[in-house]
């Protein structure tokens, strides 16, 4: 095709686009075309509304399991982490205590398990990986 | 309008669903323009509404994807719409008419990543138009046709010419917005007498 033919193309499809536009171009000029074309605009909003509804329903109620799914991949991710981290010959845990600023979680930390301090730092490491930008998205 | 993508409670869904819902039908009434009234291709048997709320839906599912910066949130579901459709249209085997814009496009290439979505339009629009008519020609009918209409002339002359948005038209040759609107619904009609007269599918030319 030409550069003419492609401009004179674009010029008239830019026309035909300016039409669709300028029926849409307000809520009445919108309502005004609808109602030339027959169409029943309280019924279309309100049959739309409702849609939309259920819509936004289904798509939160996706958001939710899909961030329950990361969540529980990010805990498997903290668990592991936490268990090679106590399985390591250099583990200090005051140091560590130190180094992330846990003093308030360890504060009785003679009181504490093995399996509560296991614990705590899994939901410590989990809320860090998950505030971490990489995870935003899972 | 509220076009917040993090807010979806501001949105006046009422506006989206009357003005998505008017322009997605006027720009689906040039569907038969040069295809013939038979064409299968484009909307797939479903209605115009079923993809006005599937381009809502869409939204819904991934607000995230919507970049105000680029364009209302109207305009973003605009340029959804005429995707699926121009994407519809390939898909049928018996189409052999509409270009293949989507060659070499994944979701969004880098090109129209930096273009508002207004402006994205324009290219998938022209996709559905055949290449082998006579464009010239069709602007010299509808400058005939016009003559003698100097609101509907200057319109024409502002959009075609000069490519011109509404709000450009107005100022320019200072009419109102009821005089641009008069003028405009009848070169309309000019259009889509200038549509069925070189239509090569009823063989008018």
């Amino acid at each position: 095709m030409s550069k003419k033919t492609n401009q004179s193309k674009s010029d008239f499809v830019n026309l035909f686009l300016s039409t669709a536009e300028n029926d849409s171009n307000s809520k009445e000029a919108a309502k005004a075309f609808l109602a030339s074309e027959g169409i029943n605009t309280e019924k279309l909003v309100s049959e739309g509304l409702k849609r939309i509804k259920k819509m936004q329903m289904l798509a939160d109620a996706s958001r939710t399991e899909n961030e329950m799914q990361a969540a529980e991949s990010v805990k498997g991710e903290a668990t592991a982490w936490v268990d090679n981290l106590l399985a390591s010959i250099n583990f200090s845990l005051p140091e560590l205590v130190q180094r992330e600023e846990l003093s308030m979680s360890f504060r009785n930390v003679e009181n504490l398990s093995k399996d509560d301090i296991r614990n705590i730092l899994i939901r410590h490491f989990t809320l860090k990986f998950m505030n971490k930008p990489d995870n935003n998205e899972k | 309008m509220s076009t917040d993508t993090g807010n979806q409670a501001n949105i006046d869904w009422e506006e989206i669903i009357v003005r998505l819902t008017a322009f997605t039908r006027s720009w689906t009434r040039g569907k038969p323009w040069f295809r013939g009234e038979k064409t299968t291709t484009f909307l797939m048997g479903k209605e115009v509404e079923d993809y006005v709320f599937a381009a809502i839906g869409k939204y819904l599912e991934e607000p995230e994807k919507f970049d105000p910066d680029k364009g209302e949130l109207l305009e973003y579901l605009k340029y959804n719409l005429v995707r699926s459709f121009v994407a519809n249209d390939l898909r049928k085997k018996e189409n052999n008419q509409t270009d293949d814009i989507f060659a070499g496009d994944n979701e969004e290439d880098e090109d129209e990543g930096s273009s508002s979505y207004s402006e994205r339009v324009l290219p998938y629009t022209a996709a559905l138009f055949p290449d082998d008519i006579d464009y010239s020609a069709i602007k010299k009918y509808i400058e005939k046709e016009v003559q003698g209409d100097a609101d509907a002339e200057n319109i024409f002359l502002g959009i075609y010419t000069y490519g011109m948005k509404r709000r450009d038209v107005i100022e320019e040759f200072t009419m109102t917005a009821v005089v641009f609107d008069n003028g405009m619904r009848r070169l309309t009609t000019v259009i889509n007498r200038a549509a069925a007269h070189f239509n090569k599918n009823t063989q008018t030319v």
